[in-house]
């Protein structure tokens, strides 16, 4: 195993879901690879922090405005600030979507207004697959794929 | 039975009772029964695919048809989708991501009409289709339709279908000798009856629900710039016996993409068309896709054809946008290009940026 296949199985390796043999080839690249080490100790450690994040129930509706008022936001300017700072925010906001969204309310719906281009189209070819007898059975797209 | 699949087996019988013995006659029903939605059987297959934007992997997925047309796929491997279902109910199709607690949700592409009849009349326009052998596959008798194309730049495509049923258990591409297998059933039941819930939908508490408008057909796609924010370029003939099936705006929601759909009878694929403004949000080029620049335009085309098929077809597009008196001052084609062998660690394959004179057409 190289450190590439390394980095794309490190969730799947803290979630325990390698097979037996995979994880025994993670774990031998592991005993070598100071880098790989570090990413997983990393990895491991935000996985405790967004565990740890207390229950909290959002009002009704507040994860439809939520998400409406995230894709309809411009995209901020670049600014330059120290590293910390940035990653203290990133968790922080990571930790509060982790909580507000595996906390929605039940049966939420919203229309989606995905601008990405090849989200756009990874739904095209899901629906222009299935008008297609003699193409691929079901389309299930890679941006799919856990990450 | 539907009104399509009546009129599908009546075309068929009309076929047959012509005293149509031939090989050809025979690939060419086969065809047919395979482009019927609703089967004669139910059917409970596991299959081996290749994916679509990302065709170096391939997906094990279960497939559950009904004879009222219902379908329900799960995949089943590899490990980063498991648990992805699908289940189409004839209205709607939804989609389950259980790792985002997400449900997709679009209306049934099966609402479409079925378009059996033009299609083989168009694919016995540009294939020769012949049966050509008689393989086992997932241990049933078989028969194998060859459709050999008239162009050299497209594949020979290979349907095995299974003639007792008419479900099509293999689908294969031969390019310069070389077969590439785009999907293949390891094993099929006909059950006479399938449990009542398997077509249920389960939806986990908490999901999110995302809801995909249809596209949207364009009405008049050459005066459709105020709607649009571009121009559509719109050739009037393809290549290789390839016709414009019709324009639709990819997501209505949106309004900003359309998708040109083609085909030449048994390939369907799409050319995308969008502002190349918009570029910026394209976060990584699709696999099996090749894209055009025609202006400030950015085309793309995804079809599962060879490399040079898919030139040939954008440079009928190139052709037809230099033609466009807007674009003749302003064209500067560029291709933006995968120029690599499948076998190369994709990950580390750079988009080759290359001016559009440096690659030729014929």
């Amino acid at each position: 195993m190289n450190c590439k296949q390394s980095l794309l199985q490190i969730d799947a390796y803290i979630d325990q879901e390698l097979a037996v043999r995979e994880a025994a080839e993670m774990e031998a690249h592991l005993a070598e690879c100071i880098d790989c080490r570090r990413e997983v100790n990393e990895a491991r450690s935000l996985k405790m922090l967004l565990g740890g994040v207390p229950d909290m129930e959002p009002p009704v509706g507040f994860e439809e405005r939520l998400v409406r008022s995230v894709m309809r936001a411009p995209q901020p300017e670049p600014v330059r600030q120290s590293f910390g700072w940035i990653a203290f925010a990133g968790v922080a906001a990571a930790a509060v979507t982790f909580a507000v969204l595996n906390r929605a309310p039940r049966d939420t719906e919203f229309v989606s207004q995905e601008k990405a281009l090849t989200h756009e189209i990874g739904q095209d070819l899901v629906y222009t697959a299935g008008t297609d007898p003699l193409g691929p059975r079901a389309v299930f797209l890679s941006s799919y794929d856990r990450r | 039975m539907t009104a399509a699949k009546s009129a599908a087996w009546v075309l068929l019988a009309a076929c047959t009772s012509s005293g149509a013995h031939a090989w050809g006659d025979k690939a060419r029903d086969l065809l047919m029964r395979t482009m019927i939605r609703t089967p004669s059987h139910n059917v409970a297959a596991i299959i081996m695919q290749r994916m679509v934007d990302e065709p170096t992997r391939m997906q094990q997925i279960q497939v559950v048809l009904s004879k009222d047309g219902r379908l329900r796929h799960t995949v089943l491997q590899p490990l980063s989708q498991q648990g992805m279902e699908s289940v189409d109910d004839g209205r709607v199709t939804r989609t389950f991501i259980p790792d985002r607690k997400m449900v997709i949700e679009m209306p049934s592409p099966r609402l479409t009409p079925c378009d059996a009849i033009s299609r083989i009349k168009l694919a016995e326009r540009n294939y020769t289709l012949r049966v050509e052998d008689s393989p086992r596959v997932a241990g049933r008798e078989a028969v194998l339709v060859s459709a050999l194309p008239r162009s050299t730049d497209m594949a020979e495509r290979r349907y095995t279908i299974d003639p007792r049923t008419g479900y099509l258990l293999k689908l294969e591409t031969v390019s310069d000798g070389k077969a590439t297998t785009s999907f293949e059933t390891k094993f099929v039941d006909y059950p006479r009856e399938l449990p009542r819930d398997v077509f249920e939908f389960q939806r986990l508490s908490g999901s999110v629900k995302v809801v995909v408008r249809t596209p949207q057909e364009l009405k008049d796609p050459r005066n459709a710039a105020h709607q649009l924010d571009f121009e559509p370029i719109l050739p009037s003939s393809l290549p290789m016996g390839f016709v414009i099936e019709g324009t639709e705006v990819v997501n209505p929601e949106r309004g900003h993409m359309i998708g040109v759909r083609i085909t030449d009878g048994l390939v369907k694929g799409s050319v995308y068309q969008w502002p190349k403004s918009d570029e910026a949000k394209m976060k990584f080029p699709m696999q099996g896709a090749s894209v055009l620049d025609i202006g400030n335009v950015r085309l793309m085309l995804m079809a599962d054809i060879p490399f040079e098929a898919r030139q040939k077809l954008l440079s009928a597009f190139a052709a037809a946008g230099r033609r466009g008196d807007k674009w003749s001052s302003l064209f500067v084609g560029t291709i933006v290009c995968e120029l690599v062998p499948v076998d190369l660690d994709l990950d580390f394959v750079p988009w080759l940026e290359l001016p559009l004179n440096a690659l030729s057409f014929h």
